[in-house]
C-alpha cells in the first residue's frame, strides 16, 4: 500500500496527475505516503469527501498530521478491502429507527480486519476513523471495543483497558448506591 | 498570555460578540469546565471566543469543537494549530465531525424540548469540580504519536465522548453502560450521553412483586439519567409484557416530555389500555 516516493518521483507524479486522477495520496504524521481510491475515500470518509469536493487535496500527499503511519495504513487497507467487497443490504440502509436493528453488524471480513489489530493499533484506528469522519469504520471499531467490554465486571474492564480508578472508596460506594438498579443481577 | 482579565463581564466579554453566537442567559466564564462549540467554521469570532476562554476560564478542561463534514477543508492544519496554540496546555481540545447519523435520528419530535442547541454555538455549564478532583488530563487528543510501545497505556479514556457513547450504545443494556460510571471519574457521566435508552423485557417475571421491582429499576434508571445527563435522549423505548399502572406510565411520559429529543416507543400488552373504564389517552 505504501508508496514512499522519492522527491523527483513525486514531482513527476504531480505533473502527470492533476484532474483525472482516480486516487488520492495521503500523508501520515511521520511523512509516509499512501494512495487510496478517490471513490472509496469519498464514500467512506466524510472529511475526505469534503476535501475532495472542496479541492483541498494535495497531489503531493494530503497532510494528515493527526494520523500515524500505522493507523493510516490500516485506514487505506480498510478502504481498499471495502472497495473490493460486495456491499450488503446492511450497508445501504441508513435511517435508524426502532423498526430496524440499532446498529449495522460488522461483516465477516470487517470482524477479521479489526481482530488482527493489536490493542494500541485498534485505538489508533478508532481515533483516525473519528478524525476522518469514517462512520462505517468507526462502527466496526466501536463494535470491537464494546465486545471487549461485554460481560465484564468494572474491575475486569479496568484491567483490559488499563483504566486507573481515581475514586475514593466513599465515592465509589455512593455511586454504587445511586446505580443500584444497574448493578442488579437479572 | 500575561493579560489578566476580570472574572466579571469585562470589555472582553463575549457579550460584545454577535448575540446569536452565544445562547445563554448568564454564565460566569471562569466557572466553565467544558465548552462545546457546534458548527465550527473557523470564523474569527469563534477564535476570539476560544482565546478569551483560554485566558479567563481557569478551570476549563476541555473544548470540543464540532464541525460539519463539509467544513473540514476549512479547518486546515494551520487553523487547528492556531486553536491548539492559543489554548492553555491544561485545556484539552477535541475536533469532532458532527455525525450525520444524529441528524437523521430526530424523526418524530414529541415535545418542543430541544436540549441540543441547533444554532451557531452553545456553551454548556457544568457544576464546579469537587475540591479533591484528581489531576487534570493534559493529553491533547489530536496528538496520536503517543509512545506506542508503552504497555498499559489507557487509550480508551482519551477517546472523545461521542466515540465512547457509540461504544457503550453497543453494550447489551443501559445497565451495562451505566455500570461504567464506577471505572473512574472520567466515566462518571459518560453513559448518560448514549443516545438511546431501551428497556425491553420479553419475559414476564413470575411474581407481581418481581414485576414491580423490574419497573422500579426502569424508574431508577430514568431518574438517575435525568439527574446526571447534560444532553437529552434521542430514543426512549420501554417494552414490558405485563400491565403497568397509569401513574407509572405518566412518569415515563413526563420524563419523555422533559428529556427526549426524538423517538418514543412504549409497548405494553393491549389489555392495559382497553380494560374496563380506562381510556387512553386520558384526554380523548
Amino acid at each position: 500500500m505504501e508508496v514512499d516516493k522519492g522527491k523527483g518521483e513525486a514531482e513527476e507524479t504531480r505533473k502527470v496527475a492533476e484532474a483525472d486522477r482516480d486516487t488520492v495520496t495521503l500523508k501520515s504524521s511521520d511523512g509516509k505516503l499512501f494512495e487510496v481510491s478517490k471513490e472509496a475515500a469519498a464514500r467512506l470518509s466524510t472529511v475526505l469527501a469534503g476535501m475532495i469536493a472542496g479541492g483541498s487535496i494535495d497531489d503531493n500527499g494530503t497532510d494528515l498530521k493527526q494520523i500515524g503511519s500505522e493507523a493510516l495504513e490500516n485506514v487505506v487497507d480498510y478502504c481498499n478491502k471495502h472497495a473490493n467487497s460486495i456491499p450488503s443490504a446492511a450497508l445501504i440502509s441508513s435511517s435508524i429507527s426502532f423498526n430496524t436493528a440499532p446498529f449495522k453488524e460488522p461483516e465477516e471480513w470487517e470482524r477479521k480486519f479489526v481482530d488482527r489489530l493489536s490493542h494500541d493499533a485498534l485505538f489508533d484506528l478508532v481515533e483516525a476513523a473519528n478524525f476522518l469522519g469514517m462512520e462505517r469504520l468507526l462502527d466496526v471499531t466501536c463494535h470491537k471495543i464494546s465486545e471487549m467490554m461485554k460481560g465484564k465486571s468494572p474491575d475486569q474492564i479496568r484491567e483490559v483497558f488499563n483504566i486507573k480508578n481515581d475514586y475514593t472508596k466513599e465515592e465509589l460506594e455512593e455511586i454504587r448506591q445511586e446505580l443500584a438498579w444497574a448493578f442488579y443481577d437479572d | 498570555m500575561t493579560q489578566q482579565e476580570e472574572p466579571s463581564c469585562s470589555t472582553h466579554c463575549p457579550c460584545c460578540l454577535q448575540e446569536s453566537l452565544i445562547i445563554t442567559d448568564s454564565i460566569f466564564l471562569d466557572s466553565l469546565e467544558e465548552v462545546e462549540i457546534y458548527f465550527f467554521r473557523g470564523s474569527t469570532e469563534l477564535l476570539e471566543l476560544i482565546a478569551l476562554l483560554s485566558n479567563i476560564a481557569v478551570i476549563l478542561e476541555k473544548i470540543i469543537i464540532r464541525y460539519e463534514p463539509s467544513s473540514a477543508f476549512l479547518l486546515s492544519k494551520e487553523v487547528r494549530e492556531e486553536v491548539d496554540s492559543m489554548c492553555h496546555p491544561n485545556i484539552k481540545v477535541e475536533f469532532t465531525v458532527l455525525s450525520c447519523q444524529k441528524r437523521v435520528i430526530t424523526i418524530k419530535k414529541i415535545a418542543s424540548k430541544p436540549q441540543r442547541v441547533p444554532a451557531a454555538a452553545a456553551i454548556k455549564v457544568h457544576p464546579l469540580p469537587q475540591i479533591d478532583a484528581g489531576p487534570l488530563q493534559i493529553n491533547c487528543s489530536m496528538a496520536t504519536d503517543v509512545d506506542a510501545g508503552a504497555r498499559g497505556a489507557d487509550h480508551i479514556t482519551d477517546l472523545p465522548d461521542d466515540v465512547l457513547h457509540s461504544i457503550l450504545a453497543r453494550l447489551p443494556s443501559n445497565a451495562d453502560a451505566a455500570r461504567t460510571s464506577v471505572l473512574s471519574r472520567r466515566w462518571r457521566r459518560v453513559w448518560t450521553g448514549v443516545p438511546a435508552l431501551s428497556f425491553r423485557y420479553d419475559e414476564s417475571p413470575s411474581s407481581s412483586s418481581a414485576q414491580q421491582d423490574q419497573l422500579d429499576r426502569i424508574d431508577a434508571a430514568l431518574s438517575g439519567h435525568a439527574a446526571t445527563a447534560t444532553v437529552g435522549v434521542e430514543r426512549l423505548e420501554i417494552d414490558v409484557p405485563y400491565g403497568v399502572r397509569d401513574a407509572r406510565v405518566a412518569r415515563w411520559l413526563l420524563f419523555a416530555s422533559r428529556r427526549l429529543n426524538g423517538e418514543l416507543r412504549v409497548a405494553l400488552p393491549s389489555e392495559t389500555w382497553c380494560s374496563r373504564s380506562r381510556r387512553w389517552p386520558p384526554w380523548s
